[in-house]
């Protein structure tokens, strides 16, 4: 036993090895960059200058408010998708796989269709003013491009965590002590704070911990709606590296960035563990009554403000999609131009722009998210049945404390060094070794889980009739927990072939899908830009349609 | 996925975790390009809308191909801003032969680091004389346009008039109704620090703390900031004079019209090189001669959307919107490159705090 122990011990060295190498060859070569002149001194006036504070403070504060908002929007559907069965129940839940999914660059485009000045949202107000007889309820005026709008995008895109996350825990949630501080007399508002408040506690910290920080690591939403108001510390790293060659400076931020990740990956890993120890005990899911009278107000309500917030910018961007004007100015029609002008048959075009993005997003997105597997996989079977459940967290928590950006810029110094020949190649085994090392956690987490939830005892059997321990985990085990391993799939499929962040750092290369997307925007083709993210949001969207939804996100 | 099924089941953990080891090879091999293979190649560094399928990259790759047999690989480094940083910080290991993209905002800083070599270009005769800014003809220009605001005339039947010059921008009408690009990022940017330097002298900055009201975004780069114009969302963009004529090629609108301001518009040119380092200077050379033809030049003005630098070519009928009366501010440059950028951001985050 003790020589299977050091396998597994060896083996997760290597995959932690792996996850940090792109940070470790970050310090490496830009401590090393920075040559003689640098001196201790250089790099503690960096980290005492003003404008590292003034970021720093901007990251915090607009992380910590989004965050709070996430809650305030996605706690109530969290007590509804709990309490009640109702349609679009399915819906609420299915929108957590969106901030995993859901590039950025495709929030922005739909949050300025529906927020911006000319937006739907105006155009809905001002319709509505008009056919009630007010002057003008006001439009929604810019309110996008400043700290009140960065973090307004940040909760939106974010709240569905929360309803996926507490509404679970709650689902599950004994309502007998609630039931008891009623009969010993408490009002509602008090057996709810005695008798389900410090139940939901944890996983609220956990949501919370995770939306956190998400919006500590934003980057392009900050670097289109924040620069006015400040920018984050990834927007700043990605600055001193790309525009300044500031190596000393990305050096003391990248320090500091990681420094206070680490300490919320803690703090999630903490609640989550909270959460899940919390769950064990509550036995099977409550069942969920129809909702009636004052309910049914409540789940309408929360049904259209959802609608209109966050599922409207959505659609604002499919129905732009399809929206064509033959002339400016003219009427807008419903077509397919756009979609036809990608492939190159259209007006000016000769290349076929989307099937080429899209068959190198696809490439590269299966690999990594092979990869990812592969090694999600591997991490979950060695670690677990380990007795305390520390080891894993840590190392399936500890990557998302990494910011993509350095991420991306490690693996491009460390595929740099190796293929100086060819950089196309080198630029794509970046792109791939940085987007599996975001998404392996992930992958591993939500297997770790489905293990941990079938018991022993079918592997014991297994072990008992003659199996080795490998065919008994793979031919009896895996077999069990084979949806799950599917759907993590899919998830790491979709995290990675909608991530825009590391292929637009790495720039360069050929182009994927988001990227794709991104120049369209960049050549004001916003309606061809929407035609390729509607394609990008159904190949991300994958995740929908399994139903089981990876643990670790939850 | 099926990944599992076809691990045989009497394999060592080991055979697991090859799986991530051959499908590593099997990107390796699968991503590999054999573009460098051929000899009689030239790898040219510009920025990404030039090599877009919008830019005049492929088209001038495939023409100058057609003639002398040498195949162009462009490698996109972003805009120019990044361009310039990834040079610098590869020095002599830049595996490039030829630059293309960079500005005479970025010149000095190019031109300093001794990375590029002059060059005797046959056609550098018909370029215009006020765009030549170095006398060792160490960078070229290719091309030039005059730093402008946009004006969308559809707020006209909103009742706002557009702005006659600099200071009218900071009037109240223009509360939250100018994008801009970031200085620290973009050479629009920088157009507008060179601009109001040129214009206010030691006083800018009181002039970026009255225009902080006015601005509602400041983007990253053009492109994310004409894009908000185009969709709606400001009535004034930071742009070059020359943008309305692509309203007018390809959408056959004069909706967008460039404003003239009576101070003067700074200029901005671009400009390529020939790095000191290649083993194909001389072929380098040839394609920079190319790039300066008149057959080369007149690719430019409806990809591009500037003025070619080369006097012979006769403009598109798009350009007849361009303004004609713009005064070019020659002399307008940023005084301090490494600190005024983050200085004009600062003064405006501190105006708006």
């Amino acid at each position: 036993m003790r020589m299977k122990n050091a396998v597994r011990l060896g083996f997760c060295a290597i995959v932690l090895l792996f996850t940090l190498s792109p940070l470790i060859g970050f310090f490496a070569t830009t401590s090393r960059l920075g040559g003689a002149e640098k001196t201790t001194n250089d790099l503690w006036q960096i980290l005492t200058a003003p404008s590292t504070f003034r970021s720093l403070s901007f990251t915090l504060s607009q992380a910590l408010v989004s965050s709070v908002l996430a809650l305030l929007v996605g706690i109530p559907g969290a007590y509804l998708v709990a309490k009640y069965n109702f349609p679009g129940r399915r819906v609420l839940l299915a929108l957590s796989a969106v901030p995993f999914c859901l590039p950025p660059v495709l929030v922005v485009l739909s949050f300025v269709l529906f927020y911006g000045r000319t937006g739907w949202l105006t155009k809905l107000l001002t319709l509505l003013s008009q056919s009630l007889g007010f002057s003008n309820l006001g439009s929604t005026n810019g309110f996008l491009y400043g700290f009140w709008g960065l973090v307004f995008i940040h909760a939106f895109y974010n709240f569905p965590i929360v309803i996926q996350n507490v509404g679970k825990v709650w689902e599950q949630l004994p309502q007998s002590r609630e039931e008891a501080a009623r009969t010993l007399g408490a009002k509602r508002l008090e057996a709810f704070r005695v008798g389900t408040l410090p139940y939901l506690l944890p996983s609220i910290l956990q949501s919370m911990s995770l939306i956190f920080l998400f919006c500590f690591f934003s980057f392009t939403i900050v670097l289109v709606f924040g620069s006015l108001e400040g920018s984050t510390l990834e927007v700043d790293i990605y600055r001193a590296l790309s525009f300044n060659g500031d190596s000393q400076k990305a050096l003391v931020l990248a320090a500091i960035q990681t420094c206070i990740a680490l300490g919320i990956a803690w703090a999630l890993a903490r609640f989550g563990q909270g959460a899940s120890a919390m769950m064990k005990d509550y036995g099977a899911t409550r069942p969920r009554k129809r909702p009636k009278r004052f309910a049914v107000l409540f789940v309408v309500l929360y049904s259209a403000f959802i609608g209109v917030f966050f599922i409207g910018p959505l659609l604002a961007l499919t129905l732009e999609a399809f929206t064509v004007t033959d002339s400016p100015g003219g009427t807008p029609r419903f077509g397919f131009e756009n979609f036809v002008r990608l492939t190159g048959r259209g007006y000016f075009q000769s290349e076929n722009l989307l099937g080429l993005s899209l068959a190198h997003s696809l490439t590269v997105s299966t690999i990594a998210a092979l990869l990812a597997i592969g090694i999600g996989l591997t991490v979950a079977m060695a670690v677990r049945r380990q007795k305390s459940s520390r080891f894993s967290t840590i190392l399936t928590t500890l990557p998302m404390a990494i910011s993509p950006v350095l991420t991306a810029f490690g693996w491009a110094i460390i595929s740099g060094t190796i293929s100086v020949t060819d950089r196309n190649l080198a630029n794509n085994a970046a792109m791939i070794l940085a987007q599996s090392t975001i998404a392996w956690p992930f992958v591993a987490k939500s297997v770790i889980a489905a293990l941990d939830g079938l018991g022993l005892q079918k592997y014991d059997a297994a072990r008992t009739l003659g199996a080795s321990p490998l065919k008994a985990t793979i031919r009896v085990e895996l077999g069990e927990i084979w949806p799950s391993i599917l759907s993590a799939a899919a998830f790491a499929f979709s995290m990675t072939i909608g991530d825009s962040n590391i292929a637009l750092v790495l720039g360069g290369g050929q182009e994927t899908l988001p990227v794709l997307i991104y120049r369209l925007i960049s050549s004001y083709r916003f309606n061809e830009a929407c035609a390729a993210g509607l394609i990008l949001a159904f190949l991300t969207g994958i995740a929908f349609f399994f139903k089981e939804k990876p643990n670790g996100t939850a | 996925m099926n990944l599992i099924r076809i691990i045989p089941a009497e394999g060592k953990m080991k055979r697991l975790f090859s799986v991530p080891i051959v499908l590593l090879v099997f990107v390796l091999l699968f991503s590999c390009n054999n573009q460098n293979a051929k000899v009689d190649s030239l790898t040219i560094w510009t920025y990404d809308s030039f090599v877009s399928e919008w830019g005049p990259g492929p088209a001038l790759a495939k023409l100058y191909q057609e003639k002398t047999g040498t195949k162009i690989v462009f490698q996109s480094k972003g805009d120019g801003g990044a361009l310039l940083a990834e040079i610098l910080a590869r020095g002599k290991d830049a595996e490039a032969d030829a630059v293309i993209g960079l500005d005479d905002k970025l010149a000095p800083r190019a031109l300093e680091s001794g990375l590029f070599t002059p060059l005797h270009l046959t056609n550098l005769k018909n370029i215009d004389k006020k765009l030549l800014i170095d006398s060792q003809s160490r960078l070229v220009p290719y091309d030039y346009g005059n730093f402008a605001f946009i004006w969308d005339s559809k707020w006209e039947e909103k009742e706002l008039l557009p702005p006659k010059n600099l200071e009218q921008m900071t009037r109240p009408e223009y509360k939250k109704k100018i994008i801009i690009m970031d200085p620290r990022t973009s050479t629009p940017g920088l157009g507008l620090l060179a601009w109001t330097q040129a214009v206010y002298g030691d006083n800018w900055e009181d002039y970026w703390k009255r225009l902080a009201p006015s601005i509602l975004a400041m983007t990253p780069g053009w492109d994310t900031g004409y894009g908000l114009f185009t969709k709606g969302e400001a009535p004034l963009v930071l742009s070059y004079s020359t943008s309305p004529a692509y309203h007018k090629a390809y959408e056959n609108s004069e909706r967008y019209r460039a404003l003239v301001f009576e101070e003067g518009h700074p200029l901005e040119i671009e400009l390529a090189g020939v790095l000191i380092n290649s083993k194909k200077r001389k072929a380098a050379e040839g394609f920079l001669d190319f790039l300066l033809t008149e057959e080369a030049q007149s690719i430019l003005p409806e990809t591009q959307w500037m003025f070619p630098a080369n006097t012979l070519v006769k403009l598109p009928d798009s350009f007849d919107v361009v303004p004609k009366d713009v005064k070019s501010l020659t002399a307008a440059k940023v005084s301090n490159l490494q600190k005024d950028p983050e200085r004009a951001v600062d003064l405006l985050q501190a105006a708006l705090r």
